[in-house]
């Protein structure tokens, strides 16, 4: 057992369940291999497996540190006061998974079938997505700008 | 600043978060240990609603030993399939920005270097490929398959992809659970809470998802947790009310099936139009005829079926989409039909449609279930074309799709 333990760098229990787990997910490749788009469905694991790591996650980093530099170059007319960036961070980040998640409806990418599936077009995403765009900036300005008198208040009574 | 060649091509001090840490990661971590098998569950449950071992059913034929599990679907309560399926989706959804925190929070490890220190670690790592691979294959395949956009085949992706991210979210709870206990006890929520920006400090270094080097903090812990939640609270709000429905539906702006066409007793979502079926004003005239099959052959026109006993049960329509819409459905039971065609015992029932893809086939038991009809009204009001005039089945708690439309022909089969 200690020999084991030395060699693989866990208990056998480990690795008894790690090929468990190889198993069923080859196992499953085995059945995909029986649909007839079974190369268009490996294809699609491949790229969602690199589409995060590599593709969403450097992107989003690179807009956060700019954002984070802009804030440091500008951190409000005088210092101290209230940090700006997170009521920029809140409504991207909600209004870009929004667009993230529905951006076949937003764009309209799949208006034939929509149509035939629901009776109207998918005309109306666009708009939609804007304006709750809209609603989350317009709320988010409203908070900072409530924070923003607050601290001023506070100052002045200090 | 130059990575070391230990350090490998990222280097830890390249890390700056200063909130990155293990009880944030099991915040998110716990949350997916409750979602994730709920998703699983209710997965299952709805490939198992399909009935797929009758005739025509099965979107997955080839299920191999992943259909072991199957078993034939209930009737009652009415409300089953749209509660899980509602539940399935909306969650789904939901659960979308907590996995992105939680890929976010354990990007360090991705870069971790040397990338094994032995094999029993290197097959761990093997393993994440079915996790993050998985996880985000099972959210984009299930999203856009609601967004009818379909760049693979949704049902096979999405069923046999799911027992692969299954396989590896297994391991990883077994393997990480005591980790992420420790670290959430490590520190105590209601204090993260209360604890604003001015006094956020990094987690204990940890040699991993803690920053060596941190940047001064620009958000909290609780900033995190409530950007996270208020983003689910925002993807819930603007789609969960297709299937909630009331004043709710409203609010789905993102739903595909907020709007209802027509007014009156008909003012409820479609799914699949008259016209992208393919049907015709001439298929739907007084000419039309349901006909029966079974030991007898009968052929009814619709005066004939109205003047049958008729039943009225308050019924949902519930789509693998997860919208759905509960209205007030009279028609003829479909075990009336039954003995009308003969049949002495139930059997199965398969439903054939005037469009030519359209069609299921019903268990006994669904044929027997008492609210099972062929509707012909809905809320006092013949059915228009596009609910699937002159007649269409509803079945309680079936999916959406077995409440077959525009229906031409039943071929009832004897027990056995």
């Amino acid at each position: 057992m200690r020999w084991f333990r030395r060699h693989y760098g866990a208990g056998p229990l480990h690795l008894a369940g790690l090929l468990v787990c190889f198993a069923v997910a080859a196992y499953a490749v085995t059945r995909v291999f029986g649909v007839s788009g079974w190369k268009g469905i490996l294809l699609w694991f491949a790229v969602c497996l690199i589409g995060h790591d590599l593709i969403g996650w450097p992107i989003y980093t690179a807009a956060d540190r700019i954002l984070i530099r802009t804030q440091q170059r500008h951190p409000g007319r005088r210092e101290s006061l209230v940090p700006w960036v997170n009521h920029v961070r809140v409504p991207v980040i909600i209004s870009g998974i929004l667009l993230a998640m529905f951006f076949p409806l937003i764009f309209r990418l799949s208006q034939a079938k929509y149509t035939g599936y629901t009776g109207f077009n998918e005309n109306v995403y666009l708009a939609n997505w804007l304006a709750v765009t809209a609603v989350l900036f317009a709320t988010s300005s409203l908070i900072y700008f409530l924070r923003l008198g607050l601290s001023r208040r506070r100052r002045v009574n200090e | 600043m130059k990575a070391g060649r230990e350090d490998g091509p990222v280097s830890p001090n390249r890390w700056k978060s200063p909130v990155r840490g293990p009880w944030l990661t099991s915040m998110f971590g716990f949350v997916l240990l409750i979602g994730i098998p709920v998703e699983f569950i209710t997965g299952l449950i709805s490939y198992a609603a399909y009935n797929p071992k009758l005739k025509g059913n099965d979107p997955n034929p080839n299920h191999g030993l992943f259909g072991l599990y199957l078993f034939n679907w209930a009737t009652s309560p009415a409300w089953l399939y749209r509660l899980t399926e509602g539940v399935h989706v909306m969650l789904g959804l939901v659960l979308v920005p907590v996995v992105l925190a939680k890929l976010w929070s354990v990007m360090p490890k991705l870069f971790a270097w040397p990338p094994w220190r032995s094999i029993s670690q290197l097959l761990e790592r093997l393993s994440l490929v079915l996790i993050v691979g998985g996880v985000v294959f099972e959210m984009s395949t299930g999203i856009l398959n609601i967004d009818y956009l379909n760049p693979i085949k949704f049902y096979p992706g999405h069923f046999y992809g799911a027992w692969a991210f299954m396989a590896g979210f297994a391991v990883h709870v077994v393997v990480k659970f005591g980790d992420m206990v420790h670290a959430l006890r490590s520190r105590r929520l209601r204090t993260e809470l209360r604890t604003g920006l001015a006094d956020t400090r990094p987690e204990p270094l940890d040699g991993g998802l803690v920053a060596p080097e941190p940047a001064p903090p620009t958000i909290s812990r609780r900033g995190i947790l409530a950007l996270v939640g208020g983003t689910s609270l925002a993807v819930f709000v603007l789609t969960a009310g297709e299937t909630i429905g009331g004043a709710m539906r409203n609010f789905a702006l993102f739903g595909t099936h907020y709007r209802a066409p027509d007014s009156g007793a008909n003012h409820f979502p479609v799914n699949k139009t008259a016209v992208a079926a393919g049907i015709t004003a001439a298929q739907t005239g007084p000419d039309w005829r349901l006909e029966l099959l079974g030991p007898r052959r009968v052929s009814l026109s619709r005066a004939d079926l109205l003047a049958m006993a008729l039943t009225t049960a308050d019924l949902p329509i519930a789509c693998t989409e997860g919208w759905s819409t509960t209205q007030r459905w009279t028609g003829v039971r479909l075990a009336d039909l039954a003995r009308l065609a003969g049949a002495v015992d139930y059997g199965t029932a398969e439903l054939r449609a005037l469009e030519s893809t359209g069609g299921a086939t019903l268990s006994a038991s669904q044929v027997s279930a008492s609210d099972s009809m062929l509707a012909l009204r809905v809320n006092g009001a013949d059915l228009s074309l596009d609910h699937g005039f002159p007649a269409r089945v509803i079945v309680p708690s079936a999916p959406g799709t077995h409440n077959v439309k525009w229906m031409s022909q039943i071929v009832f089969s004897e027990p056995g």
